[in-house]
């Protein structure tokens, strides 16, 4: 039975789940709870431990310690319960010779059994999918489209999507977040990795960073927009102690050059404004970093020892 | 400065070459040492038997006439050249064909499967790619004739007889002969939408055609047939080892325009092909899969049922193969019963085989055969097994499906055994067909008998395959699985010719095997079948389920 906590269905739950693959590669003690009906991106760039994870998740890779839960049940001891609830779009795509898209969903619908034909049919119209083409003439986006539908042909509590708008067209990937949404509002869970923020933005209510193999930050898009950090550029009239600015919170790469100031603040400006003020500002100028920047920004930061 | 350089040839080749290094040397190795050790054998042979070397000519020359469609021609039996040439080059060419057909199929539409070929393409141009495959495999054949002719020329030292640089020749001619499969296998591949279709169509025509040249004198009209066939071109210069006998030029400047205009057709069609099409379109158009919610086709509910059909023009193809094979045997065993009858070769064989009368012996005797083919079988599973985790098959198998790996375990299990029962099965309408036509009756419990023990060393083999495959994950699996077989399989015929004490031919799983058809097989040899079939399944299914990856 799935845990609740705080009156919210917990749908994912690792705690110090590790994976060490050796020379600082795999994922290392993490603590992650994923609520039901929630869309959750899982952010971070090419290494950082997304495929890993979610391979620990489906139990195709097995944990050197720790556990992971999806909707109460152990993810390697109910192993194939957990993916009779589940859809999975894995990273790589596999290969399948001679088989059309139709014959090859046809396969998996069968072997999983109680699946209805025509949302495999509507979802495959939903993404322009010819089904009568062989597989393997399919281009790599509409592999992906296929492997898609199987995911979440079967109506699926939990979806689990490695990389899933790798290769889709803009007009697909709108599709794509579309069925999210749906599948979300039906109650459903979508856990999906990206190394695009922008992409994870439009989509997920709540996102977790990880980065060398440990989650960095867990939170929504409004709380991550809180951690905004503002590019400031001012002129004043009179001289400025650089001490001064760098004694404000938040306030950092200081530089101060005869009348021109540059500086980088994190969090509110309000503080920075009254020094500033004082000095006799003549000319202010204030540019928010996106939150691609500041993802990069995230993971250029060394990990505490 | 830098400079952005296109792959060279050299490069591309020598990287391709590499890729061959461990079938060149298993071939080199393997065939090089299997013709040492025959001088050996071969001269104890001859002084064990009455009559010396000609005594053993006469007797053996029924046999290899009995042979003629598997083994070709035999001549000179009397020495080391001609029985080595008679006993292993004819299978040794064959073998060699189907192994560059083979690659032949893989050389270019191989590298489109795996998306590779429009990488090389974007950094060097179609003519090199192309050039560097075929030079890396001719390059591999051409250690293969070293190696094999090395093995060659020793055993004729061993055997005392001269021309000891005329087994380089045979080597040559014999892989030279393979190339020209290689090529064909190219040209196809342009055609098909697999490597597998190319490599399988070729592979079926250098059958059809070995066995057109070993039989073509009694084809009647159809014996021009042999002109087609690059193994006829091959048997011109088959006994180049016997002393007084050289090569046919003409026949090998045969060989050589059969090897290039192949690659010059292949290349003209390369060249003018889109990647991942193919380079002919039909005339007319095949109406397009009819995938619909109101047209389905029967469904496949289980993975034990797909792999079997995923896999069903091959697995026809070792059922017609193990047909043909056991119709042949039975169909040719009026013509040389009588010959036969008088060979103290024969008697020797009959009483190893158990057999009460030469029907039975002869049954029993070529049936076993069809063991090798049910190993033979269950190796290459293992290699589809290694192929399913290479292409992510398996994840998605057991995510999607969804599975459990022990369950996945099972269901190649099955499919293997249901495989094994088809070709089993399949030997025995052959064998039933050709006892037809010989208007002979074949002994119903010794049927059954055998094909009971077919599936059973097919499963043995598998165990160990798939206790192989699962823990190496890598071709060194199928590596050490054909070469545990090679050496079981010698085993068997090396230890009465060396007198190597009784206990070995245990080690060999076609001992255990026994001979069904005259008799239940001793209750030694089915425990150890059981034993590698059983706890190679275990260990499979216990290694799939507690490693850390899928």
């Amino acid at each position: 039975m799935a845990a609740s906590h705080n009156g919210l269905t917990t749908a994912i739950r690792t705690v110090g789940l590790t994976k060490d693959y050796g020379d600082g590669h795999g994922v290392f003690d993490l603590d992650l709870q994923v609520h039901a009906g929630e869309v959750f991106g899982f952010i971070g760039p090419n290494g950082a431990g997304k495929t890993t994870t979610i391979r620990l998740l489906m139990d195709l890779v097995r944990a050197d310690r720790g556990i992971a839960t999806i909707y109460g049940l152990d993810s390697r001891r109910d192993s194939v319960a957990v993916k009779r609830i589940t859809g999975y779009l894995p990273g790589e795509l596999p290969s399948f010779a001679g088989f059309t898209g139709g014959q090859l969903l046809e396969l998996f619908a069968n072997l999983r059994g109680g699946v209805a034909l025509e949302r495999m049919q509507t979802l495959a119209d939903r993404f322009q999918l010819d089904l009568s083409r062989r597989y393997r003439d399919y281009s790599h986006g509409n592999k992906q489209k296929l492997l898609l539908v199987q995911a979440f042909m079967h109506g699926p509590r939990l979806v689990v999507l490695d990389e899933p708008t790798l290769g889709l067209d803009p007009v697909m990937q709108r599709e794509f977040r579309q069925l999210i949404r749906e599948t979300a509002s039906t109650g459903a869970t979508v856990f999906l990795s990206s190394h695009v923020l922008s992409e994870v933005e439009k989509a997920c209510d709540r996102i977790a960073i990880i980065a060398q193999g440990r989650l960095r930050r867990v939170g929504t898009m409004s709380e991550l927009r809180q951690l905004s950090v503002h590019n400031v550029e001012a002129t004043i009239d009179s001289s400025l102690e650089p001490s001064r600015l760098v004694a404000i919170p938040g306030v950092s790469d200081v530089q101060v050059e005869n009348h021109h100031v540059r500086c980088r603040v994190r969090g509110r400006v309000a503080p920075l404004l009254e020094v500033l003020n004082a000095a006799g500002v003549v000319e202010i100028d204030s540019q928010e970093m996106s939150l691609e920047e500041l993802f990069l920004e995230q993971y250029s930061q060394p990990l505490a020892s | 400065m830098s400079s952005i350089r296109s792959l060279s040839l050299r490069n591309l080749a020598a990287a391709w070459l590499w890729s061959h290094r461990v079938a060149a040397a298993t071939w080199s190795v393997g065939v090089g040492a299997i013709m040492v050790t025959f001088a050996y054998s071969f001269r104890g042979m001859v002084a064990d038997f009455a009559g010396g070397a000609a005594g053993f000519a006469t007797a053996a020359q029924a046999t290899a006439d009995a042979m003629r469609p598997i083994s070709g021609p035999a001549f000179r039996l009397d020495t080391y050249a001609g029985y080595v040439t008679y006993h292993n080059v004819g299978i040794w060419s064959l073998l060699l064909a189907v192994y560059a057909s083979i690659q032949g199929g893989l050389a270019l539409r191989g590298l489109e499967e795996r998306g590779v070929l429009q990488l090389f393409v974007a950094s060097s141009s179609r003519l090199r790619v192309m050039t560097a495959r075929v030079v890396a495999f001719t390059s591999a054949m051409a250690m293969i004739a070293v190696g094999t002719g090395v093995g060659m020329g020793i055993g004729l030292v061993a055997a005392g007889e001269p021309g000891w640089a005329s087994g380089f020749v045979l080597a040559a001619e014999v892989t030279l002969t393979a190339c020209v499969f290689y090529a064909l296998a190219l040209v196809v591949a342009q055609l098909t939408r697999s490597a597998r279709a190319a490599a399988g169509t070729v592979s079926a025509f250098a059958i059809a055609s070995y066995l057109i040249s070993n039989t073509y004198d009694q084809l009647g009209p159809a014996a021009g047939l042999r002109f087609v066939s690059p193994f006829f071109y091959l048997l011109q210069s088959r006994f180049v080892m016997v002393s007084g006998h050289s090569a046919d030029l003409i026949a090998t400047a045969v060989l050589l325009v059969a090897l290039i205009a192949p690659i010059v057709l292949a290349w003209r069609l390369f060249a003018g092909r889109d990647i991942d099409a193919v380079a002919v379109r039909l005339p007319f158009s095949i109406p397009k899969s009819d995938w619909t919610l109101r047209r389905r086709r029967a469904s496949v509910r289980s993975l034990w049922i797909y792999f079997l059909r995923d896999q069903w023009l091959s697995l026809a193809a070792w059922v017609g193969g193990v047909f043909v094979l056991e119709f042949v045997y039975l169909a040719i065993f009026p013509q040389v019963r009588d010959v036969w009858e008088t060979s103290d070769i024969v008697k020797v064989l009959i009483s190893m085989a158990g057999g009460e009368t030469l029907l039975a012996g002869y049954l029993s005797f070529m049936l076993g055969f069809v063991a090798i083919v049910a190993a033979a079988f269950s190796v290459v599973q293992a290699g589809r097994w290694l192929g399913d985790h290479a292409a992510g098959r398996d994840e998605l198998y057991v995510a999607g499906a969804p599975v459990s790996r022990l369950r996945l375990s099972l269901e190649r299990w099955l499919a293997l055994v249901v495989g094994l029962v088809i070709i089993s099965m399949g030997a025995v309408a052959g064998l039933v067909a050709g006892a037809a036509t010989a208007g002979e009756t074949p002994e119903v419990g010794g049927v059954v008998r055998t094909a009971a023990d077919v599936v059973l060393i097919g499963v043995a083999v598998g165990g160990v395959s798939a206790a192989l495959a699962i823990w190496l994950r890598s071709g060194l699996a199928l590596g050490i699985l054909g070469a545990l077989l090679a050496l079981s399989y010698l085993l068997t015929v090396l230890r009465p010719l060396f007198k190597w004490p009784e206990w070995t031919a245990h080690i060999s799983v076609f001992d255990a095997f026994g001979y069904p058809y005259t008799g239940v097989p001793a209750p030694l040899g089915l425990a150890v079948l059981a034993v590698l079939a059983i706890g190679g399944a275990v260990v499979a299914g216990t290694v799939a389920v507690r490693r850390s990856a899928v």
